[in-house]
């Protein structure tokens, strides 16, 4: 029997079970995990330019192989490259073009107007020159487009995809309750089988990605950061609002607004209280694609703790609820996610 | 549509729409033009940045542009009343 050589807590044989050998096991406090060196050394490392050449076959759920997850992106995201749309914009890289012309115009109206004598014509001229004006201004100012962030987001995902693979919990998430208004949304993935939860798991001391509790199977898991949690914060700053302070019958108007018009990554969000939960249907907006590809290459993140655009719903519920909430599922199919979420504490079986 | 796109269509329409009729009841001051456009310039601002906060800030110094240029009609105003 192990014992952790930080706090001293036995490890569940289970859990050694799931790592692999009690050799890979470092229990030391430290933000990252080893695994078995055989599982490891599967495949060499590969430069860049190997991986965006690499024609690696598109993992599947029981692929429990540390496969190079980047070959695996670079083969998705060439996939995807003839089906991405850049995104719907009037404005587009003409903006400047349209910009300066306008300036252009409304200086050569204004001029012409103190020529001819005809006053009121200098109105529409500044008209002109103010649009003008804004245009140039907005067209200064930095913008990337959805691919950039699906590029940037789908490698940490992938991590995250082969540490749940790696692990193979087969429980469902539980999303942490916030208790201060700077506290960030985490989420629990028990590594036991876990049939009834306790109401509250308290797990806001905790600071490690792996938590190991000998004396609460309940308490043994991995504790991840929210998927949706950067953004939560990002909407929240924009609207200029806490989730915490919101009421139940008010956060569902703020996620809609937040997420459709404040961070534009929705079209559309349903959120409705069920019986025992809360349930979202978000349609999707510029970021179809990304959320396509996180579906296709990492499965698990989707469907076990939520891709970034369901998480930050959900996110926002518990903030607002200020209740554990149990990820039931999340899907997402043909450009909708849908997600439902359980109040912890249920009698209903947690594992799926 | 974009949020800054809707913006930056409903602020030109406004003042196309606002620069005609005034235009037709036969305003000459070109700073009654310029007034009536940084009023509708600071309504729609305030309108979009109750979604988004940070376009309020990023749009800071054009209003303080909008805003020197109409200190300046004022100043202008104000000297010829003395003279």
């Amino acid at each position: 029997m192990l014992h952790c050589d930080q706090c001293g807590k036995q490890i569940p044989d289970s859990l050694i079970k799931k790592l692999g050998h009690p050799e890979s096991v470092e229990l030391r406090g430290e933000p990252h995990l080893t695994t078995t060196a055989e599982r490891v050394a599967v495949t060499p490392p590969r430069r860049s330019s190997d991986v965006a050449s690499s024609s690696a076959p598109v993992a599947g759920l029981g692929d429990t192989t540390a496969k190079s997850q980047a070959g695996t992106i670079a083969r998705g995201q060439e996939m995807h490259r003839a089906s991405v749309d850049p995104p719907p914009s009037i404005l587009g890289g003409r903006q400047r073009v349209l910009g300066v012309s306008l300036v252009a115009f409304g200086v050569l109206i204004a001029v012409a107007s103190a020529v001819v004598g005809a006053a009121s014509l200098s109105g529409l001229g500044l008209a002109s020159f103010l649009i003008g004006l804004l245009l140039v201004y907005l067209h200064s100012r930095p913008s990337f487009g959805p691919e950039l962030v699906e590029a940037s987001l789908l490698s940490s995902l992938a991590n995250v995809e082969r540490i749940l693979r790696e692990l193979g919990p087969r429980t469902k998430a539980i999303y942490l309750k916030t208790i201060d208004r700077l506290d960030v949304p985490m989420v629990f993935l028990p590594l036991e089988d876990n049939p009834a939860p306790p109401s509250g798991l308290n797990l806001s001391g905790e600071d490690r990605l792996l938590v190991i509790d000998s004396g609460d199977s309940h308490r043994t898991g991995l504790l991840l950061e929210a998927p949706g949690a950067s953004l939560l914060a990002l909407m929240e700053k924009e609207l200029d609002l806490n989730f915490i302070d919101l009421g139940n019958d008010d956060f569902l108007n703020a996620i809609k607004s937040g997420m459709v018009e404040s961070l534009e990554v929705a079209a559309d969000v349903k959120g409705a209280f069920t019986q025992d939960g809360v349930s979202f249907r978000i349609r999707d907006g510029p970021l179809r694609n990304m959320a396509r590809s996180i579906a296709r290459l990492a499965p698990n993140v989707a469907s076990r703790l939520g891709c970034p655009i369901c998480s930050v719903a959900i996110c926002a519920a518990v903030k607002a609820i200020k209740r554990d909430l149990i990820l039931e599922g999340a899907t997402h199919q043909a450009g909708v996610h849908s997600v439902t979420l359980r109040f912890s504490g249920g009698s209903t079986d947690e594992t799926s | 549509m974009r949020l800054v796109e809707r913006y930056v269509l409903s602020y030109a329409l406004a003042i196309v729409v606002s620069g005609l009729l005034l235009m037709i009841i036969g305003i000459r001051e070109i700073e009654i033009y310029y007034a009536v456009y940084l009023i509708e310039f600071l309504v729609a601002l305030e309108l979009v940045a109750s979604f988004r906060r940070s376009l309020g800030r990023d749009l800071r110094p054009i209003i303080i542009v909008f805003l020197l240029g109409f200190a300046y009609t004022i100043a202008q105003r104000i000297l010829q009343i003395l003279s």
